[in-house]
């Protein structure tokens, strides 16, 4: 439970461009060429979007006290 | 990850989240087998995919609410600031009361030692009036106090009277004198126990305290 709250707080404080990638592709299991298309961005972008988004994840969740446990 | 790898982010990154097709995850776990720096973020993102599932992308757009552990978390912290604290006031008190008690058995040997010996220091005075000065010592006796009395410029035609005082109040005279404009010592007696003499005071023939000590 704790886990969950400190995962979504992380989300929480993510850029727009990064929780939206991370929303799309992972919560909503889209794939990376329908979210390109629905941003208007080629598909790599996505996919370096995303890889940074997960970056910016870990380093919100290590602020918020997240050990590395599941 | 390396400047060399540079290319192999995203898909990385996808790997780790499951979302790469058949063809581009084997090329991807082709590279990272052969590349420990990807192999290393691979590992990371993938434990920090797993700690996604936890999470409802639904409730990203609700106020936070606080985590249900945060509560217990949080009185379990104070409990502990407050065993701390209550630690350090205990040691805190321990250490007051040692002062003390070492302060008391100072004193209590010193009145061991002056009842032992059955005296006191010479005890220094200035009379009330001009010109005159002396001192005093008590000891210890069979019948209660004696006062080795040691005066000096007191009109040798007067005379004077030498009393002590209990705790109660109550005085007791310990004898008359005559004064002298020299350094003159008289010893005196008074029924009054050593231990309990708080107060030595001399009055002229007036019965004007002339001198006034307090133990």
């Amino acid at each position: 439970m704790l886990v969950a709250w400190q995962v979504e707080e992380a989300l929480r404080r993510l850029s727009a461009d990064h929780r939206s990638a991370l929303i799309e592709i992972y919560f909503r299991s889209r794939s990376y060429e329908e979210v390109a298309l629905e941003f208007g961005i080629p598909t790599g972008t996505v996919k370096s979007r995303v890889y940074y988004a997960l970056k910016a994840l870990r380093l919100a969740l290590e602020e918020l006290g997240w050990n590395g446990d599941e | 990850m390396s400047e060399a790898c540079r290319e192999w982010r995203g898909d990385v990154a996808a790997l780790a989240l499951d979302r790469l097709r058949a063809d581009e995850r084997a090329r991807t776990l082709a590279h990272v087998d052969s590349c420990a720096d990807c192999r290393a973020e691979l590992t990371v993102l993938q434990n920090l995919s797993r700690a996604m599932i936890h999470a409802d992308a639904t409730r990203l757009d609700h106020e936070p609410a606080p985590p249900p552990e945060l509560r217990d978390r949080i009185m379990l912290r104070l409990d502990g600031e407050r065993a701390v604290v209550r630690r350090l006031s205990r040691r805190r008190v321990r250490r007051v009361l040692a002062a003390v008690a070492a302060v008391v058995l100072v004193a209590l040997s010193a009145g061991v030692m002056l009842r032992d010996s059955g005296g006191s220091d010479r005890v220094a005075f200035a009379f009330a009036l001009p010109d005159t000065n002396g001192s005093f010592a008590l000891h210890r006796n069979a019948t209660g106090t004696s006062i080795t009395f040691t005066h000096e410029g007191l009109d040798p035609q007067d005379v004077y009277w030498l009393w002590l005082t209990d705790a109660t109040g109550k005085r007791v005279a310990a004898g008359t004198f005559l004064g002298a404009t020299d350094a003159t010592t008289v010893t005196m007696q008074a029924a009054l126990a050593i231990d309990r003499v708080v107060r030595v005071w001399v009055t002229d023939r007036d019965d004007v305290v002339i001198l006034d000590k307090t133990l």
